[in-house]
């Protein structure tokens, strides 16, 4: 049924690659739990710094992010004609078993994306898959790819920003 | 500065964890010597964490590993023992008493520690200087069993336990293993003796001879995707605790196995930058240290 409803969804939107999180929000614990390690534990806080490492794919208004500690499913929405802020809302699981939520807001001046989280996550696991006790921690995001903002060359916003177009003249509002 | 205070203060309770002597202390004194003991108890410490193994008459002796090793242990004469050392299954404890000395090799990672040589401490031995150790509230016996090294864990169960009720001391006794097997024998021995044995289950079990880079790489990518369950392993140990090697450790496992109620240590922090991040209060319930002095 929900693979159903992301093969309608894909077949509905654009699919592509949005950005690569660098630091994810989701788990979103090393910066706190595993940078400070570096200095004595530099090979497994350079491990799980590379297992959060989020590829991350739009499909229209859904995002699904893809690492080794954590995947992510959710929904954005622009919070600015501009598209430099966003809200964000995803479900965060931990090899495919969902683990809890996130909501998150970001900007993107540019092609960097930085964002902050709160996330909620359960102690499931496969082996013991219970959501009994949750855990909320803020977390920060740091990414780089596309810029979704009205200049972007892709951007869809390009042709009612007003501004100056790649050929050389002044946009108009289609209507006009 | 919100977000980090969120987060600490989100990462459980922030009570001081309990600091044990790994060794005795062995970056003070010889490790599982009775040197250390002494050393231990003349500067206070709460709790020790010691080794045990079984000669061939079932003598709980305090050394590390199924072997007696030439990097830490010669004959009494001073003479270097055969590279491979010998099993100290194969030893008995007159035998280990009269021609064994232990401690009297540097040890290259504790360039500071007291180099004594002296007999393997006995159980036995180990007893009779606790009687007068009030300041010592715990003691923390690993078995260093190892399936087809050792004696089987229901002789090391008995024979431990049996000596450990041998004298009333006041200090609580905690029993650890990386083999659940162990656990079981120590909780079955000890309910048929009317005491209750708080156990603790060292994650991951890194097999005698086993390249412990390899098994810690399979458990972190274990634990990166979930499978690596401290809840789950301890209960299926039958276990109070866990111990969790320090470098593998993350704080998310260790904060489901303190919500279960489970008692978490953090074991063999012998780098002093990594002891401070562990010994920070919430971290854990236990921290496992060759340098307990160096605690605040």
């Amino acid at each position: 049924m929900i693979a159903a409803w992301w093969v309608a969804l894909a077949g509905a939107a654009e699919v592509h690659l949005d950005r690569v999180d660098l630091l994810s929000e989701l788990p979103g614990t090393w910066l706190h739990d595993e940078a400070p390690k570096l200095p004595f534990a530099p090979g497994v806080a350079a491990v799980r710094f590379a297992t959060q490492i989020t590829p991350v794919v739009s499909i229209g208004a859904a995002e699904v992010g893809l690492s080794v500690a954590a995947q992510s499913v959710g929904v954005r929405a622009a919070l600015d004609p501009d598209h430099r802020w966003w809200l964000t809302t995803s479900v965060v699981t931990r090899a495919f078993l969902p683990l809890g939520g996130a909501v998150g807001v970001s900007v993107r001046p540019g092609p960097v994306r930085i964002g902050v989280s709160a996330v909620a996550i359960a102690g499931a696991t496969w082996i013991r898959p219970t959501w009994t006790r949750w855990t909320v921690w803020p977390t920060i995001g740091i990414g780089i790819g596309r810029d979704p903002g009205p200049r972007a060359p892709w951007s869809e916003g390009r042709r009612y920003s007003g501004e100056e177009t790649a050929a050389g003249r002044t946009a108009k509002e289609p209507n006009e | 500065m919100v977000l980090v205070g969120w987060t600490v203060g989100c990462a459980g309770v922030d009570t001081p964890p309990t600091i044990e002597a790994s060794a005795g202390g062995a970056a003070y004194w010889p490790p599982n010597s009775a040197t250390a003991i002494d050393g231990a108890i003349e500067t206070g410490l709460d709790a020790i964490e010691l080794d045990v193994s079984l000669t061939r008459d079932g003598v709980p002796v305090i050394v590390d590993g199924p072997w007696i090793t030439p990097d830490r242990c010669t004959f009494a004469t001073g003479q270097p023992l055969d590279p491979e050392g010998f099993e100290v299954r194969w030893a008995t404890a007159a035998y280990l008493a009269s021609f064994v000395r232990c401690g009297g090799i540097p040890d290259p990672a504790f360039d500071g520690a007291l180099v004594v040589a002296e007999p393997p401490l006995t159980l036995d031995a180990l007893v009779a200087r606790l009687v007068d150790a009030p300041s010592i509230a715990r003691v923390h016996l690993d078995i260093r069993y190892a399936p087809g090294l050792t004696a089987e864990p229901d002789r090391f169960a008995a024979a431990v336990l049996d000596g450990w009720t041998a004298v009333d001391l006041s200090q609580s006794l905690t029993v650890s293993s990386a083999y659940p097997e162990v656990l079981t024998a120590f909780d079955a021995y000890g309910r048929s003796i009317g005491r209750d044995v708080p156990t603790w289950l060292a994650v991951p079990q890194i097999p005698y001879g086993a390249d412990p880079a390899g098994v810690l790489a399979a458990a972190e990518a274990e634990a990166t995707v979930g499978g690596l369950d401290l809840v789950s392993l301890a209960d299926a140990a039958g276990a109070d605790g866990v111990i969790v090697r320090w470098d593998v450790a993350d704080r998310r496992s260790i904060a489901a196995g303190r919500a279960a109620g489970l008692e978490v240590a953090i074991g063999e922090v012998d780098d002093l930058r990594a002891l401070r991040w562990w010994a920070r209060p919430g971290e854990a319930d236990t921290v496992i240290t060759a340098w307990p002095g160096e605690v605040e």
